[in-house]
């Protein structure tokens, strides 16, 4: 294995530096304050609903109810662990996959929608779900929102670090993989194609309702993970500004690459807290950040090292060229 | 006998776009269906592949009822298709569309692509190694890397029957596969429908340039959705329902 | 008997009609441009409260006031015609996402100038009617009135006028109106201006007859692309039919059921409506 070109071999260099950014983050905690801790865990959460988003995304779908599926997890697991008195740590998986039966169930009459009829159609499950929160106020409290939800761990912030840590190493991980395996080529070839997809043996309906499940297991986990972290969840946090924040996380930050989501939810995210007392403020970056994307970068903040570089060489060419002449 | 229709009819309407066609593929034949544009031709493709469901009559396909059975299924039992305007997977490059194209074979479950176990990988390469033989048998091995976008319309055409190929179909269903070609181009894709065929699939293709009669094995002409004439290339060009058919309409020497 | 259902029945038709009005101005936008104009809700508050400033706070004659509030909406309709959506006609995804932008910005300016507090409009005409035993308040009416008249005129004007047959040209087919020799650019620039003045003035109209809050934009985007879908899209005959439909079903539900069942079937329908006939009932298929 420790041939010449071991250290120069790419795939190794992606999986040390990884790690190496893996052993940083565990051992940031040592450093930093509670505050920023609590920044850090909203990052992470972030990271994975908006990953997840993006797995729906290249499927075709453009979900404009994603956050109502990180509801339905913290929901399910907030009343299993106050009502049955289940333990967190199985209740929050439970969250996870009764979101993904949500999705799933969702996607059967969903997924032979065209695009634009798809988009609006989460858009009104969205709400919908939200609504019905308040419909069943014995068992959610419906608007004043729940509370005293049993907690993961202790008080002190750390433990919940390392666990959204954890998960959202382990959500990449499931999320990247897929993506770069066949499956994930036959999400993408249906979104590009759905007349060559079937000429292929490909059951359109089949893939997006595959790419619904795994886009709202992670985020129905997330959320229910979130829900034993704050202790209260309300409908509000699920609605529609939350659903179509996450849609502009994913598009500043790049749907065409991996990396988008996790560059879009940690700029995003960040932004408002690093501003201070000028929090009121902040959306007003995002739209900001938003017309400037659309205008100027197109394919999200992601892109931008690539572009850069293409323009640092075509200004050098041009000045070859010049001096050439 | 590998593909056999009885009175297939289709009606959009109240118009027969298709009307009691019975035509059969014997394996290892190269049929060609021909008739002047609008005659039905593409009907009677789609109708066979799964995308339109026959209003009257039968498909039978290597001993399979496959009537009105969908698009996908259809292709999993083994029959391929290219189109006209050929669909492509337009972001991905032509080796990475002629590998997704092995969907059916690759069988792959989402714990085997997640975790990469050594039979997911093992099938991935065999597929790769296939996918690489059917570009060079296409010709298409020189332009692996480019995305499908960019290439111009003759390697499209080819690389909609290379994805074709992928499916391993025992019948390839061939929708004016030389349409929009230059000469050289038309060249090369006939030489390679012949390949093809030396592969052991058999071959129904559609198309209204006669040119292509030349490397059929039987004939069969469609005029307003009835089947008017079946024989030899040599028996047709002198048919005179088939001359007629043409007659005022486009025909290539 | 009837003087109890009078007054719901005249409910029924106000809330049709500002939900008729609010989403016309949408619906026009969409169909001449093919843009979903998601800022409409955020124009139509802020609508309403531009006319609070005009009417309360400058003292301005009521009826003045909502006409400087159209004139101020449409004005700021021609501008995001010409920079938000002019960019982006062939880019609809694009368009959308920058409606969504500009939506974002008005709402956290409303956020941050009136904040939380719920403001009311005067009653236009605070008087009640009284008549063959029934009970209703005048200023509900007049905006019922208002409502409808406005409708008769839009219809005729886009059936009849030179400009409004223009304007169902491009929504037919843009490059074929081009080539006719529309100025699809002016002509789009109108419907825009039109779409946002007739939100401006529902939110002025709103806010007299009920109140106004900056959750308000929220709410009433949702119930407008209810409306266009029921409609139809590429409809804009269909609105009236949209907008009773859940006229009926917002001010006539929470009475029946609770307020939260009524509105989770109102959404659950709208659903439905997309899964079983997505182009609607009187619209073109996309």
């Amino acid at each position: 294995m420790l041939r010449r070109g071991f250290f120069t071999n790419k795939k190794v260099v992606k999986m040390a530096s990884c790690a190496g950014l893996i052993i940083l983050l565990c051992l940031a905690p040592l450093i930093m304050g509670s505050y920023s801790i609590h920044l850090a865990i909203l990052v992470l959460m972030y990271i994975i609903i908006t990953s997840s988003l993006r797995t729906i995304y290249i499927s075709g779908q453009l979900s404009l109810g994603h956050a109502a599926f990180v509801g339905i997890g913290a929901y399910t697991s907030a009343i299993l662990a106050i009502r049955l008195d289940w333990t967190p740590w199985g209740t929050i998986l439970l969250g996870g996959l009764a979101a993904m039966v949500a999705g799933i169930l969702i996607g059967l009459p969903f997924s032979r929608l065209r695009a634009i009829y798809f988009a609006m159609a989460s858009l009104f499950l969205g709400i919908m779900i939200t609504a019905l929160i308040a419909v069943f106020p014995e068992l959610t409290q419906s608007y004043t929102g729940l509370m005293n939800i049993p907690r993961l761990f202790g008080f002190p912030k750390e433990p919940y670090y390392y666990f959204f840590l954890g998960l959202t190493v382990l959500t990449l991980f499931v999320l990247y993989r897929i993506e770069h395996s066949r499956v994930g080529m036959t999400l993408k070839a249906v979104a590009q194609s759905h007349l060559a997809a079937s000429s292929i043996g490909i059951s359109e309906s089949r893939a997006r309702i595959l790419a619904l499940g795994i886009g709202c297991f992670f985020a129905g986990l997330a959320g229910a993970g979130y829900a034993h972290y704050s202790t209260l969840i309300a409908p509000t946090d699920f609605a529609l500004m939350p659903s179509i924040y996450l849609l502009v996380y994913l598009l500043v930050g790049g749907t065409g690459s991996f990396a988008g989501p996790i560059v879009g939810a940690i700029v995003l995210v960040l932004i408002p807290y690093l501003m201070g007392g000028f929090k009121g403020f902040a959306p007003f970056f995002l739209a900001g950040a938003l017309i400037l994307v659309i205008f100027l970068i197109p394919q999200g903040i992601v892109s931008l090292p690539d572009r850069t570089k293409s323009w640092i060489r075509k200004l050098h060419k041009r000045r070859v060229s010049e001096s050439a002449s | 006998m590998l593909l056999e229709t009885n009175g297939l009819t289709k009606y959009f309407g109240g118009l027969a776009a298709v009307s009691q066609v019975d035509m059969s593929v014997d394996g290892g034949q190269i049929v060609g269906l021909i008739g002047p544009n609008g005659a039905g031709k593409t009907t009677i493709i789609n109708l066979i592949s799964g995308f339109l469901r026959p209003s009257r009559g039968s498909i039978i396909f290597d001993g399979e009822n496959i009537t009105g059975k969908k698009s996908h299924l259809v292709a999993k039992l083994g029959i391929g298709l290219t189109f006209q305007i050929v669909p492509l997977f337009s972001e991905f490059t032509t080796l990475q569309n002629v590998v997704a194209s092995f969907y059916i074979s690759a069988d792959s479950s989402l714990w085997g692509s997640i975790f990469r176990t050594s039979t997911y990988r093992k099938r991935e390469e065999y597929i790769l190694n296939q996918a690489e033989e059917i570009l060079q048998l296409l010709g298409l091995d020189k332009v692996r890397d480019e995305l499908a976008k960019n290439l111009p319309h003759g390697y499209q055409k080819m690389l909609g029957m290379a994805r074709a190929l992928a499916v391993k179909p025992k019948l390839l269903l061939l929708d004016e596969p030389i349409a929009g070609m230059n000469p050289d181009e038309i060249n090369l894709a006939l030489k390679a429908i012949e390949q093809v065929r030396s592969q052991g699939v058999t071959i129904l293709l559609v198309e209204h340039n006669m040119v292509v009669m030349s490397i059929c094995d039987r004939v069969i002409a469609i005029n307003y959705g009835r089947k008017i004439a079946e024989g030899s290339p040599e028996e047709m060009k002198k048919n005179e329902d088939v001359i007629r058919a043409y007659f005022g309409g486009e025909y290539a020497t | 008997m009837i003087s109890e259902v009078a007054p719901h029945i005249v409910n029924v038709l106000m809330l049709s009609s500002i939900y008729v009005l609010a989403a016309l101005g949408f619906a026009l936008v969409f169909s001449v441009m093919r843009i979903m104009n998601f800022a409409h809700g955020a124009i139509y508050m802020a609508g309403g409260y531009i006319c609070y400033y005009f009417w309360v706070v400058f003292g301005f004659n009521p009826w003045a006031s909502l006409v400087l509030t159209m004139l101020v909406t449409a004005l700021f309709g021609l501008f995001i015609e010409k920079f938000g959506f002019r960019p982006f006609q062939l880019d609809f995804e694009k368009a959308i996402v920058m409606a969504i932008a500009l939506a974002i910005i008005l709402q956290t300016a409303a956020n941050l100038t009136v904040g939380p507090t719920v403001k009311g409009l005067p009653s236009l005409l605070p008087a009640i009617i009284e008549g063959g035993g029934v009970t209703l308040k005048a200023d509900r009416v007049v905006v019922l009135v208002i409502c409808i008249l406005l409708l008769a005129a839009l219809s005729i004007f886009i059936q009849k006028s030179k400009v409004g047959q223009s304007m169902l040209a491009i929504a037919q087919d843009r490059d074929a109106a081009a080539l006719q020799g529309i100025n699809t650019n002016r002509i789009s620039a109108l419907a825009c201006a039109m779409g946002c003045g007739l939100a401006g003035l529902a939110g002025g109209l709103v806010g007299s007859v009920l109140v106004l809050h900056v959750g308000m934009s929220n709410v009433i985007l949702v119930k407008i692309i209810a409306v266009v879908i029921i409609a139809g899209i590429g409809s804009i005959g269909g609105i009236w039919a949209g907008g009773l439909i859940l006229g009926a079903l917002d001010a006539v539900g929470p009475y029946v059921l609770s307020a939260a069942v009524s509105d989770s079937l109102g959404l659950g329908l709208i659903i439905l409506i997309l899964v079983i006939r997505p182009q609607g009932f009187f619209g073109q298929e996309v």
